[in-house]
């Protein structure tokens, strides 16, 4: 079974607040969120195509955590994303997205 | 003869941004005056004919075969008149019973086949399909539009920001009684210019219900009718109060306006965030602006937030019934800003 990558939905909208906090807008279902600190944090990463391994280490070096709660952490946000049509899920095998 | 074969024609001015507005039957001619009138675009004198002046053009056809939307295109939203929004890669599509305007926003065009000749129906529906249609254009053009009364104390803006019922118009005439100056009770233009957003009017005259002339009896002598909501009544501004017109601002001051059950009105600060939030709500037409328009839109609106002190006005009935309520609630929030 190929791993599950993510990858950003093109017409979804990001803007970094002064606060560290940010907004998401989807322009598909006209609905926009607020990420927090750590969000935006996985976010911005994410956007650079950094592996949940590589985000996972930055919120170490930012916050108390270990390597694995950071993964699990990380893993929910996207799952909670892909939910919201924020994120598209791409496999590994063939780079296809797919909903 | 216009450029596109058209007989009739008028080319008008939105801030530096030229219109050229063709059409192709008399009949429409009075309401595509009024429409401009209404918005109050500038007319372009004959000396200025290069294309490149009126990088936008709107033609309305009543006798070129009817438009269709397309079956593959993206249904996006629908206006609170009932326009319905359609997309298909980068051309927009505007539909209402039969009538389609086809937008290509990229190249600053739009082409509608209007479907009814009865009078009414057809000079309310030009009325939305050209707002919407030339609204459109301009986010192409860096020139958002915003749901919002703008009134100023010399060149500082205070915006007010609320659904149509909110007490924008109220308000905007309690203060304009009170000598603020104003752009528009319902509708201005934000332009990004020298690291800051400015404010422009886009609709001049002044929307009210028509009781309001109990409450604000000096307008009974400049009504007139409105063009597409006929709960309201339209007030000629500029014929009331012509010395107190602003032609801009920079906005400093956000206001949500909600109206609430009590006798005094409260200003509760807001904090960029909430702001931010609150003018993403009242951008309807972020929901048909490609990707990266609507992030520059998005951009625009947070450096409003930025220069801008926010305010949720919780409205109470002192700013309905006491004349010099809303400026001394206002005054204040100007001397602050100026501290």
């Amino acid at each position: 079974m190929p791993d599950v990558h993510y990858a950003p939905v093109p017409d979804v909208v990001f803007t970094q607040l002064d606060d560290g906090e940010a907004v998401l807008l989807s322009l598909k279902t006209k609905r926009y969120y607020t990420l927090n600190e750590t969000g935006t944090q996985i976010w911005d990463l994410f956007k650079k195509d950094r592996s949940p391994d590589e985000i996972a280490s930055a919120l170490m070096e930012t916050y108390d955590v270990d390597q694995e709660a950071a993964r699990e952490h990380i893993t929910a946000f996207l799952e909670d994303l892909h939910r919201e049509g924020l994120v598209q899920e791409i496999s590994r095998s063939n780079s296809t997205p797919s909903r | 003869m216009t450029a596109s074969g058209f007989l009739l024609g008028a080319r008008r001015r939105v801030k530096d941004v030229g219109i050229q507005i063709e059409w192709d039957d008399a009949a429409l001619t009075e309401p595509i005056e009024t429409t401009l009138g209404y918005f109050g675009f500038a007319p372009l004198n004959k000396a200025a004919a290069a294309p490149d002046v009126c990088p936008l053009r709107l033609t309305f056809s009543m006798h070129e075969p009817p438009l269709e939307v397309p079956s593959q295109a993206e249904a996006l939203s629908e206006s609170p008149e009932g326009l319905r929004f359609h997309r298909l890669g980068e051309t927009l599509y505007l539909h209402f019973k039969g009538t389609v305007v086809r937008l290509e926003p990229q190249q600053g065009t739009a082409y509608g086949t209007l479907a009814t000749e009865k009078t009414t129906l057809r000079d309310a529906l030009l009325f939305c399909l050209f707002f919407y249609s030339a609204v459109i254009l301009l986010y192409y053009r860096g020139l958002r539009t915003m749901h919002a009364a703008c009134l100023t104390q010399g060149d500082a803006g205070c915006l007010f920001i609320g659904e149509s019922d909110s007490g924008k118009s109220t308000l905007a005439m309690r203060l304009v009684e009170s000598g603020w100056h104003y752009l528009s009770d319902d509708s201005v233009l934000l332009s990004r210019e020298g690291g800051g957003i400015e404010a422009y009017p886009l609709r001049r005259d002044f929307c009210l219900d028509p009781e309001a002339e109990a409450v604000f009896p000096q307008v009974g002598a400049h009504w007139q009718p409105h063009l597409a909501d006929v709960r309201k009544q339209r007030l000629s501004i500029e014929s009331l109060y012509p010395a107190q017109a602003a032609a801009q601002c920079t906005v400093r001051t956000l206001v949500f306006p909600r109206i609430v059950d009590a006798a005094e009105s409260r200003l509760v600060p807001l904090a960029s965030k909430e702001a931010l939030l609150g003018l993403l709500h009242h951008s309807g037409a972020l929901a048909v602006l490609d990707a990266p328009t609507a992030a520059a839109h998005l951009e625009d609106l947070k450096l409003l937030t930025r220069q801008a002190q926010s305010y949720t006005l919780l409205a109470g009935r002192d700013l309905r019934d006491d004349p010099a309520a809303a400026a001394a609630l206002f005054d204040d929030v100007v001397e602050r800003r100026k501290g």
